[in-house]
């Protein structure tokens, strides 16, 4: 038994094209991290340079938000499913600050 | 994408003027990505639509769940820019995920006008412009 992530299409590039990947962990946190281990190229997307998942990540425990459990430090035990859910955001901030293509 | 397709994106986010617009790309990555369908959500932000939105992350799960159980995937996210160009920005870019599409559409004065589309280079730092074609052409 071991705790199950499911991955989005944007990040399975990173996976081998896997949308499931089984891994054990006692922690939301500890799960990541291993995952991040082991895809190294996923971190930048999911990791901010502070350490901290960024805030565009949403990471759901059995279809629950960890937002609203314990965030990172959420316990999980086998046989659980993570969800890494896009937060999908964007918009114009002003015209003066169009980046550099 | 279908002529028919870019229509409807073009009237949705047309409707939604002076506010931003968003929705889903759905259909098969193949050696390109050929858009099948374009769902429309809402924009979830609570202020400042005119210039910013969200999609509610909710709502992608369930848009993920049915087009995976159709065999299709979220090919991109498709967004207006009222009264802005199609260009974007580096609230986007700050926002965006790997590999998706995303199309921008600029909105003046209520009528859509020019539609480009990005993807977020490997390092994050910057968007490469991708060519959208018709299908048929």
């Amino acid at each position: 038994m071991a705790v199950k992530i499911l991955i989005p299409t944007p990040l399975r590039h990173y996976t081998g094209q896997k949308d499931v990947i089984e891994l054990h962990g006692s922690t939301v946190r500890e799960v990541l991290d291993q995952l991040v281990s082991q895809h190294n190229d996923l971190k930048k997307h999911l990791i901010g340079e502070d350490g901290k998942l960024r805030n565009f990540v949403n990471v759901y425990v059995n279809e629950e938000d960890i937002r609203v459990l314990s965030k990172e430090a959420t316990p999980v035990k086998d046989g659980d499913v993570l969800m890494i859910v896009p937060s999908i955001a964007g918009g114009i901030l002003g015209t003066h600050d169009w980046i550099r293509i | 994408m279908s002529q028919e397709h870019e229509t409807f994106m073009r009237n949705h986010l047309e409707s939604c003027y002076p506010e931003e617009g968003c929705g889903f790309l759905i259909g098969r990555f193949e050696t390109f990505k050929h858009v099948l369908k374009v769902i429309p959500v809402k924009n979830t932000k609570e202020e400042s639509r005119e210039r910013r939105y969200l999609i509610d992350p909710k709502e992608f799960m369930e848009v993920e769940k049915s087009t995976k159980s159709e065999k299709l995937d979220i090919l991109g996210i498709y967004h207006s820019h009222p009264d802005h160009p199609a260009s974007p920005s580096e609230f986007d870019r700050g926002h965006a995920w790997p590999w998706y599409s995303y199309v921008i559409v600029s909105v003046e004065k209520g009528v859509s006008k020019e539609v480009t589309s990005w993807v977020l280079k490997e390092d994050r730092t910057q968007f490469d412009r991708e060519e959208i074609t018709k299908d048929g052409s």
